[in-house]
């Protein structure tokens, strides 16, 4: 289980230190899929990298089974938005590097793997290509190939799918709702999309800007939002609107 | 795409003819000159063919140069990439390290290597050495200083990504900034190398008893202008037979980049 317990962040702008985080608690169970979601700016990424290890908290920590996390854990993969690819590396070959640097297997399977990745990201015809060569959506599937070669038991993905259109968002959402069902694996994904988070989490945590905050936690019963137009899916869709709304109240609030 | 094809081949053939064009026109002139109207002096200005059959004739004595020549190159050369891209990124990647250096480096990259060959051949035993070490300055700091300011200007993401996988330090510095910032480098490395040919020439002109430089510095002592010509054409062909070797080798290492992929 990781747990964030009493994060707070600040960064300084314009020499002066700017609450991005304030007091920030939350729990990933395994084998869950917790979906964070809040407008831009509000600290997402910041909450995601801190979760990941890839940053620290000022004050408060983050837990992963009971341990403080200081630095990225075994058993743990990134998605990012922007995908950081390793340009001078095939896509075959980007998919290999990281379970060769994690000394998985011996060379021989690393590559069986990896081509049974890129062959459930329908990217078998690509593995030659350099990332240059490929669409958006394709980087970020490959991205994705990348991160679950790995094996993690918890995968961080920020707005991973925010650059892409809308089919090939939606091609994508339900490739990782089908993998994140067939691996144990856990899931925390960065979106500002309010139906991505209602179809993709099993809970989705609606969070405050200035400083960051959660603001409330939505609980999300799967059988019903497999439809994106039924009824239920539209009645979680208002209760997170009245969420931002109550914030914009807040920050209105808050600023007067 | 075929269209593309025949394009780009026709475009390659045109420049060809043009190349070729403004050679024969510059000959023709030249051949004029001398010859024809004998409008320049003939001492200073030897025609075409004279320096043809110079050139003939003094084929083994000029590759003997070369091959000296090349020694002295490719051992300061070789010793500058070993030690600046490696010091490059070490250095670029430890802050405190960087912020300690950069101004060192900025004032030691900024003074011309060649005031430092009449000082080297004075503190050291022999030419060899001396001229070693010149190239090996001049090299070095144009591969360091851009392997540096690559290093710290990397892509963070990059760094994140490869952090994720818990990689060690040394294999982060050469399995991911040194291909990420290859393009950087090799820029720096292409700077480099025109830097050594210039001052192996220079060095040679001071202080050698063989080498292309001091082909040309000899006859012009003896105002044997044809074989200066010689000399001149001949670095000339040498340094774009090598240019055109680095060539190779970048469009090699950087062929995952769009603008190289097409070959
Ligand atoms: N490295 C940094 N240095 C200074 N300020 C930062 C840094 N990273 C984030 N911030 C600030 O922290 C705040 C939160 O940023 P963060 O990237 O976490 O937001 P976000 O919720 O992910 O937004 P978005 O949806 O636009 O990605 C912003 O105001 C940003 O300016
Ligand atoms: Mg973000």
């Amino acid at each position: 289980m990781l747990e964030v317990k009493h994060v707070s962040k600040s960064f300084s702008k314009d020499g002066q230190p700017q609450l991005v985080l304030s007091d920030l608690n939350l729990e990933v169970g395994a084998r869950e899929f917790v979906c964070l979601l809040g407008p831009s700016g509000c600290g997402k990424s910041t909450l995601l990298r801190i979760m990941a290890g890839l940053d620290i908290a000022e004050s408060g920590g983050v837990y992963l089974d009971d341990k403080l996390v200081k630095e990225p854990q075994p058993k743990c993969a990134f998605v990012f938005q922007d995908y950081a690819l390793f340009p001078w590396k095939t896509v075959l070959e980007n998919v290999v590097y990281g379970m060769d640097v994690q000394d998985m297997y011996d060379k021989k399977t690393r590559v069986e793997k990896a081509k049974e990745y890129l062959k459930l990201m329908h990217l078998e015809k690509y593995e030659n290509s350099y990332i240059h060569e490929l669409s958006g959506g394709m980087r970020q599937r490959t991205a994705i190939a990348r991160s679950l070669a790995l094996e993690p038991e918890i995968l961080f993905m920020d707005e991973p799918f925010g650059a892409l259109d809308n089919f090939t968002r939606m091609e994508l959402q339900e490739l990782l709702l089908d993998i994140y069902s067939k691996n144990k694996l856990s899931v925390v994904f960065v979106t500002h999309d309010i139906s991505e988070a209602i179809y993709l989490g099993d809970r989705v945590v609606v969070m405050n800007a200035h400083p960051g905050t959660v603001h409330s936690i939505l609980d999300i019963n799967k059988g019903l939002v497999r439809d994106r137009t039924s009824e239920d899916f539209h009645l979680y869709e208002d209760k997170i609107m009245q969420a931002f709304q109550l914030v914009r109240k807040q920050e209105v609030e808050y600023y007067i | 795409m075929i269209y593309k094809f025949n394009f780009t081949k026709s475009a390659k053939t045109q420049q060809v003819v043009d190349v070729t064009a403004i050679f024969l026109g510059i000959l023709v002139v030249w051949e004029v000159l001398t010859v024809q109207l004998e409008v320049l002096d003939a001492f200073l200005f030897p025609s075409p063919q004279q320096v043809l059959e110079l050139f003939i004739g003094d084929l083994p004595t000029i590759f003997r140069g070369l091959g000296s020549s090349l020694v002295l190159l490719s051992a300061a050369y070789a010793l500058a990439l070993a030690t600046a891209i490696p010091l490059g990124l070490f250095v670029g990647w430890r802050r405190r390290l960087f912020n300690a250096v950069h101004p060192i480096s900025k004032i030691m990259s900024a003074v011309p290597p060649i005031v430092y060959i009449p000082y080297a051949i004075a503190i050291l035993p022999t030419f060899q050495l001396a001229s070693v070490l010149v190239i090996f300055v001049g090299a070095f700091w144009p591969i360091f200083v851009s392997t540096l300011n690559a290093t710290v200007q990397i892509d963070k993401t990059l760094i994140d990504s490869a952090r994720m996988l818990r990689i060690k330090e040394r294999r982060l510095l050469f399995e991911i900034i040194l291909p990420a910032i290859m393009p950087q480098v090799l820029t720096g490395c292409s700077v480099g190398l025109i830097f050594s040919f210039i001052l192996l020439a220079s060095a040679e002109m001071i202080g050698a008893t063989s080498g292309i430089g001091w082909y040309v510095k000899y006859y012009s002592d003896f105002g044997d202008y044809g074989k200066v010509i010689v000399g001149i054409l001949f670095i000339g062909l040498v340094v774009t037979a090598v240019m055109a070797v680095f060539d190779r080798i970048q469009r090699h290492l950087l062929r995952w980049q769009a603008k190289y992929s097409a070959d």
